[in-house]
C-alpha cells in the first residue's frame, strides 16, 4: 500500500485551521474584554505578531520538504501472501 | 475594549475607587514554565542532535519530525496565550457603590458578578505560601448578606491593604446612606 507524505501535510493543514480558530477566539477575548490601556493594546499587538511569525516559520520549514515522496507499507508479495492460490 | 472611564451599568456619581488585577508574579511563573517547555527540545537538539541526525535524516522521518516540531511549538504558544489571557482578563473593580468581579473561566466562559457595597457583610484576606508571603499577594473573600456567592479576589497584590480599603469603602457607603453615624466616641 502506497502512502504519500502529502497525507501528513493535509493533516497538518487541518491542524492549522483548527489552530487559527482558537487563535481567533483568544484575540476576540483580548479585544472585547480587555481594558483600553496601552499595556493591553501592546499585548494584543505582540500576540498577533508572534502568532503570525510562528505560523510563517512553520510554513517556511514545511516548504523545504518534498511532500510528493511516497512510501510503501504492508508490502506483501505472492510468496508471503497466504491467501494467493 | 472596555474603557476604564465607562463601566457597564454605571450609575451617576459612581467612580472607581480600587482597580485590581492579579499579581505580576502569577504571570511570571506561567511565562517561566512555558519558556522551559519551549527551550527543552532546543537543548535536546544541541546536546544529542548530531547523534540523532543520521538516524532521522531520511525522506520519511525528517518531514514527520519537522511536522511534529511545528505542531509542538504552535501548541505551546496557543496553550501559553490561553492560560495567560485566562488570568489577564480577571479584574476586580470596587467603586463607591458596588463591587464588580470579572472572571475569565477558560476560553469560552466568562463570569461577571456585581455586589452592592451596602450588602457587604464580611471581608476576609488570605495570604498563604512562600512567594505570596514574600511578595504580599493573596486572596480576598467578600461575603454579602443573603445567599449570593462570595466574591473572591484571586492572587491580588497587597491583599491585606486592599481588604482594609474595601472595608473602609463599605463603612463609608453605609454612613453616607444613613446620613452619618452620629455615634459618640
Amino acid at each position: 500500500m502506497q502512502i504519500s507524505l502529502m497525507l501528513f501535510l493535509y493533516i497538518y493543514y487541518g491542524f492549522l485551521a483548527v489552530y487559527l480558530v482558537f487563535v481567533t477566539a483568544n484575540l476576540y477575548h483580548l479585544i472585547k474584554f480587555g481594558f483600553l490601556t496601552f499595556g493591553n493594546v501592546l499585548i494584543s499587538f505582540l500576540f498577533i505578531a508572534i502568532t503570525v511569525i510562528l505560523i510563517y516559520c512553520s510554513l517556511a520549514l514545511v516548504r523545504t520538504v518534498d511532500w510528493n515522496y511516497t512510501f510503501t507499507i504492508f508490502n506483501t508479495t505472492e510468496e508471503t501472501n497466504p491467501f494467493m492460490p | 475594549m472596555i474603557s476604564p472611564k465607562h463601566l457597564p451599568n454605571q450609575t451617576s456619581g459612581e467612580r472607581i475607587e480600587i482597580f485590581i488585577k492579579r499579581h505580576w508574579f502569577v504571570f511570571f511563573i506561567k511565562i517561566l514554565f512555558y519558556f522551559v517547555l519551549f527551550i527543552m527540545p532546543l537543548i535536546c537538539y544541541f546536546l544529542i542532535g548530531d547523534a540523532l541526525y543520521g538516524r532521522y535524516n531520511s525522506e520519511i522521518r525528517m518531514p514527520i519530525v519537522i511536522l511534529i516540531a511545528c505542531v509542538y511549538y504552535l501548541c505551546i504558544w496557543l496553550f501559553f496565550t490561553a492560560n495567560v489571557i485566562n488570568d489577564f482578563l480577571d479584574y476586580w473593580i470596587v467603586t463607591n457603590k458596588r463591587i464588580i468581579s470579572i472572571n475569565q473561566n477558560g476560553l469560552f466562559s466568562r463570569t461577571v458578578n456585581e455586589m452592592q457595597l451596602s450588602r457587604v457583610q464580611d471581608v476576609t484576606c488570605e495570604v498563604s505560601g512562600f512567594f505570596a508571603t514574600i511578595l504580599h499577594y493573596g486572596n480576598i473573600n467578600v461575603q454579602s448578606a443573603g445567599t449570593q456567592q462570595p466574591s473572591v479576589f484571586k492572587q491580588v497584590p497587597r491583599a491585606t491593604k486592599a481588604a482594609q480599603d474595601i472595608l473602609s469603602l463599605t463603612e463609608k457607603n453605609k454612613c453616607s446612606g444613613c446620613g452619618g453615624c452620629g455615634v459618640k466616641q
